[in-house]
């Protein structure tokens, strides 16, 4: 009893990382450019200009629908929709209607327990953006404002919208999801998938049903541009519609917004009618038609996706899932680590290099693997060395940070820093100690007065001739040896 | 006048002349731009005579002349292009108050092939507000009188370009035809007017009224010119999708035949219910006879569904796709715009200020016809009709080489005489509307004059891309009639 | 067609508002009497039997050509928005927007 389920569906919009629009020549970049300035007869929608087709674009979206698995229709049209809104300058905007591109795939997500479960696609289609709003109001909304301005650089940027059935049965697995889509486009190179920058559009549409019956009456949920976002929304939806079912109210079939500072969702203003979009084959762009053979070599081509390499990195190098997940998160992680084992990295080494040192770096520079200023062969043998216990963790993490500072190798930053690639022992380690012993004199005859009852004290001593042997004496051996002389 | 001999000159005479430098292009601009700025007072063929811009032009053309440059195929050659092709710098209206000031900033595709072949563009021809309209007398500048009769229309919609033609302000001119737009109003002036092959020349350009049925074409008094127009025009162009790659024909080659040995003309022997005009009829027979003396095989044929449905099927589909094509006017980047409060009132005020009231009506069938109350019923159902109309005309060419039909029910009819019942204005379409639906080239020609002095024509229709098999009929009737006549002001009744 | 003048005015009226065109009184009244003639001439394609026609098809028809994915800049935006009727700092600029079309937020 009283055990609703939501049923959630996503409808996702994906620029698609061409260099020109959809439709025009013009360049796709839109963030930080002149209002403007990026935009041609053809997107400004100036009387007498036509539409053609990019070829990128069609080829990015087939290869994202091929990775889902779905069926690619080779012969498709597009169709124009109609409304009146200030960002859309032709007051239609060119989309796929009842052809699309592609229908029917599936991409497959995995709960905490580490099940997996199938979400379809439904379809998945190309379309041109509309361009931007700015409104006169000092929080940027649109509420309250009393003019607005139009930028129409992002007029016309190529979409590709993906549309799920409605088998998403949690806000949880909705994120996940969206994850793993952004994770795919990411792949693929088709996408940048940033949805704060707005690159990745999520809509949602949930409903609840008690088990046994129909769907409840469905609520669309817009303006999330976080995964966290979306996923609190859904939660909130779930929720709210829930009391609603529970208090014996109507759930209204409406649009709502997600409101991020005070964390609920807002029913926008119902219209006084129903859309009607007139949707008609745009008479302007005969049939698009791909060949069987393009397809085919697309397919081909297509990079090992995430949950090959995620599977292939548990089977081959034996690793956790908590670990590939992290290491196939980004493709020239992914990449990385390969390279990495093939020159020579133990496994170990290199998956704990990478998701410390490495990820630190690559986010801190918010730059790619690829654009690493060292050599991956470099990297792999200074991997080699901490394998060999020939320089302490510690160590290698200051010649690495040298390496990439200075763009040099692996020799020339251990030169730099006067280490060698050996370990500190023996005779050569009691000369350290003796003179730390030496210059702490004090803290001897305290110890030796038996004013170190905690420990501290030796600890103290320890960590001086660590830092002095940098780090490349092993740590028992230096206790030893202090407690041996004290 | 001095020199009004260039008014009369076909674009081959003029060539001539300057090449053999009995006269240079200032000369022949001069007199036309003189002779224009006269009889605009009477004509309003013009929305925009390019009185300075042509003057420089000429001037420049002088120089590459006096310099013994390469002269393009259509050197110094005056044209008037019809005010819905884009002409950059140089404002572009469609014959209408929203885009009274608008100056594009791009040329056509067919203005730069025109203007790389080394014409002048005289003017911007008045024209029905967005191609919607067969008289010319929707235009918001005014209607185009017919130089043949001031007290009858020019037709429409390209009314300007083929009165201007007609009464000499240019051996050529360009215009768009939608539903007949070109070959009607060639028709009611007396001129050639050749509407091609959908995808055969570029709508880049092109202000779209309905995209899958508007073509441009030429105007022209000489059949030559026509065919030398037709070949400049229809450069293929990356700019538009629906124009297509292949190979142009040398068209001019087509006009040297002397026989129709082996051809076959069909005719439609009977016109049921239809209301043509006896002298229309005459003609057609008329240029019948004039194919069969050239050898050809006279056949009849049937077009029951283009005759009955043709036009409910084109003003369903054309409205339909003008309400889409005309929903960018909002007044928000470019045109008329009104002060308006809020978004909604400035887009209502805007467009219901901007747009004349038979562009509001067509716009309003349109958005009728594809919205859910309409699409199935109107829409789906047209478009269907419209492959009907397709599949009876490919069935027709199985038989027959070239159709002979009239061009219109009637001769030009009185100014204001039709204005206000749109059905009936629609009628005047009537055989020139399926020519589009289909996609096929339809010319239309003057074969003799009325009682009245007035010019009768009639129409050629082809298979999708043989205007050779109609420039080839054409030359032999213009062989026997002769060619268009100019009807200068003092010659006119 | 079985509709009463008050229904064509209604729906002449709704055609209106989503056409963006603001009509008065006399012009709404007489579009709606052509309407009415217009459309009863429309309505004789149901004559026709169509139900086996494929109103759009495509196995005919020459496929659309693709343009390469390659920038060209266009630097004349500037005579665009000269000509725009309201501009604000290189934005064009429309007044305040109160029924939202488009459910932005």
């Amino acid at each position: 009893m009283n055990e609703f389920i939501p049923v959630i569906g996503l409808e996702i919009h994906v620029q698609l990382a061409t260099k020109s629009k959809m439709f025009c020549s013009c360049s796709t970049d839109y963030i930080g450019v002149k209002p403007n300035s990026h935009v041609c007869p053809i997107c400004l929608g100036l009387p007498g200009s036509l539409p053609m087709i990019n070829e990128k674009a069609i080829m990015y979206a087939i290869r994202t629908a091929l990775a889902m698995r779905c069926k690619v229709n080779t012969r498709t049209i597009f169709h124009r929709k109609h409304y009146f809104y200030p960002d859309l300058p032709k007051a239609y905007q060119i989309s796929q209607y009842d052809l699309p591109l592609a229908v029917d795939g599936c991409l497959e997500v995995s709960d905490d327990d580490g099940k997996t479960q199938r979400i379809r696609i439904q379809r998945l289609h190309l379309e041109e953006d509309a361009g931007k709003l700015v409104h006169s109001t000092a929080s940027g909304r649109l509420m309250g404002a009393e003019y607005s301005l139009v930028d129409c650089n992002r007029a016309g940027v190529p979409l590709m919208e993906i549309v799920t059935h409605p088998d998403i049965a949690s806000a949880k697995q909705a994120r996940e999801f969206v994850s793993r889509l952004r994770q795919l486009v990411r792949y693929l190179g088709v996408s940048d998938g940033d949805m704060e920058a707005g690159s990745l559009r999520v809509d949602a549409n949930i409903s609840i049903m008690e088990p046994g019956c129909e769907y409840g009456e469905k609520v669309e949920v817009k303006n999330m541009n976080s995964l966290r976002a979306l996923e609190r929304a859904l939660e909130y939806e779930y929720e709210r519609q829930k009391e609603a079912k529970k208090e014996g109210k109507a759930i209204v079939s409406e649009t709502r917004h997600w409101d991020d500072g005070s964390n609920i969702t807002i029913s926008s203003r119902s219209k006084e009618e129903a859309e009607d979009y007139r949707y008609f084959p745009d008479p302007d762009l005969p049939p698009l038609v791909v060949d069987e053979r393009v397809i085919v070599q697309l397919c081909k081509g297509l990079p090992e996706l995430p949950w090959e390499v995620l599977g292939r990195f548990m089977s081959d190098y034996g690793l956790s899932s908590d670990e590939a997940e992290v290491l196939t998160e980004r493709r020239d992680v992914a990449l990385l680590m390969d390279e990495l084992v093939k020159e020579g990295a133990s496994i170990k080494v290199a998956s704990n290099w990478i998701r410390t040192e490495i990820l630190r770096v690559l986010n801190e520079r918010g730059i790619s693997a690829e654009d690493l200023p060292v050599q991956t062969s470099e990297i792999a043998g200074l991997l080699l060395l901490v394998d060999r216990g020939d320089l302490s963790t510690t160590a290698a993490k200051e010649v690495f940070n040298l390496m990439l500072e200075k763009s040099i190798n692996v020799e020339e930053a251990v030169k730099i820093l006067g280490l060698s690639t050996g370990k500190l022992t023996g005779p050569e380690l009691e000369a350290v100690i003796d003179k730390v012993l030496s210059e702490n004199s004090d803290v001897v005859e305290e110890i030796r007065a038996g004013k170190d009852k905690k420990g501290k004290k030796i600890k103290f001593l320890q960590g001086i001739v660590m830092r002095e042997t940098k780090g490349q004496a092993d740590p028992k051996e230096v206790q030893s040896f202090i407690m041996s002389k004290i | 006048m001095k020199n009004s001999k260039f008014l009369k000159f076909s674009a081959f005479d003029l060539m001539s002349g300057y090449s053999k430098g009995e006269f240079i292009v200032s000369d022949v601009i001069e007199t036309v731009l003189e002779y224009i700025e006269i009889n605009e007072r009477n004509l309003n063929a013009l929305i925009t005579p390019m009185y300075e811009e042509a003057r420089s032009r000429a001037w420049m053309l002088d120089a590459a002349l006096a310099r013994g440059e390469d002269l393009g195929p259509l050197f110094g050659v005056p044209v008037v292009i019809k005010d819905n092709i884009t002409t950059d710098g140089v404002r572009t209206t469609c014959g209408s108050r929203m885009l009274e000031n608008w100056i594009p900033p791009f040329s056509a595709h067919v203005v730069r092939c025109l203007e790389r072949a080394g014409a002048v563009v005289i003017g911007k021809a008045n024209m029905d507000e967005f191609a919607m309209g067969s008289s010319t007398e929707y235009s918001a500048f005014g209607p185009t009188l017919n130089p043949w009769d001031l007290s009858k229309v020019p037709g429409g919609s390209s009314g300007g370009s083929a009165a201007s033609v007609a009464a000499g302000y240019a051996p050529i001119a360009l215009g768009s035809d939608t539903g007949g737009s070109i070959r009607q109003p060639a028709a009611f002036c007396g001129v050639y007017g050749l509407k091609p092959t959908y995808g055969l020349v570029s709508r880049y350009g092109l202000v779209a009224f309905a995209s899958s049925l508007d073509q441009i074409g030429p105007f022209a008094r000489d059949l030559k010119d026509l065919a030398l127009v037709l070949q400049i025009i229809s450069e293929p162009d990356d700019c538009d999708a629906t124009c297509v790659r292949k190979e142009r024909p040398n068209y001019l080659e087509f006009l040297n035949e002397s026989s129709l040995e082996g051809f076959k003309v069909g005719y439609l022997s009977d016109y049921k219910s239809l209301e043509i005009d006896e002298e229309v009829k005459k003609a057609v027979t008329e240029a019948l006879k004039i194919c069969q003396d050239a050898g050809a095989e006279i056949i009849e044929v049937e077009l029951p569904i283009s005759a009955r449905y043709g036009l409910p099927c084109y003003y369903t589909i054309a409205p339909a796709e003008a309400s889409s094509s005309l929903a960018r006017f909002d007044g928000v980047r470019y045109g008329f715009s009104v002060e308006a409060e809020d978004l909604q009132e400035l887009y209502q005020k805007s467009r219901g200020g901007g747009f004349g009231p038979e562009v509001k009506r067509r716009i309003l069938i349109g958005t009728f016809v594809l919205s859910s109350s309409g699409y199935e019923t109107y829409y789906l159902q047209a478009q269907k009709a419209r492959q009907l109309v397709v599949k009876e005309f490919d069935e027709v060419f199985l038989k027959a080489d070239v159709l002979l039909l009239p061009a219109t029910p009637t001769l030009p009819f009185k100014r204001g005489e039709k204005i206000l019942d749109p059905v009936k204005v629609y009628m005047a379409d009537l055989f020139t509307i399926p020519v589009n639906l289909a996609g096929l080239p339809g010319l239309s020609m003057k074969v003799s004059s009325s009682s009245s002095g007035l010019p009768v024509g009639i129409q050629l229709v082809s298979k999708k891309f043989c205007e050779g098999d109609i420039l080839k009929t054409a030359s032999i009737i213009e062989r026997a009639v002769g060619p268009a006549t100019t009807i200068m002001g003092g010659d006119r009744k | 067609m079985d509709i009463t003048p008050e229904e064509l005015v209604e729906e002449v009226r709704r055609m209106a508002r989503l056409a963006m065109i603001e009509l008065n009184k006399e012009e709404t009244k007489q579009i709606a009497e052509q309407f009415k003639s217009i459309l009863d001439q429309l309505q004789t394609l149901r004559e026709l039997d169509t139900s086996d026609i494929n109103p759009f098809p495509l196995e005919d028809r020459d496929p659309t050509p693709w343009r390469s994915d390659e920038v060209v800049l266009w630097n004349r935006y500037n005579e665009v928005l000269s000509q725009a009727p309201a501009s604000e700092d290189g934005y064009f600029k429309v007044p305040q927007i109160v029924r939202d079309d488009r459910n932005e937020e």
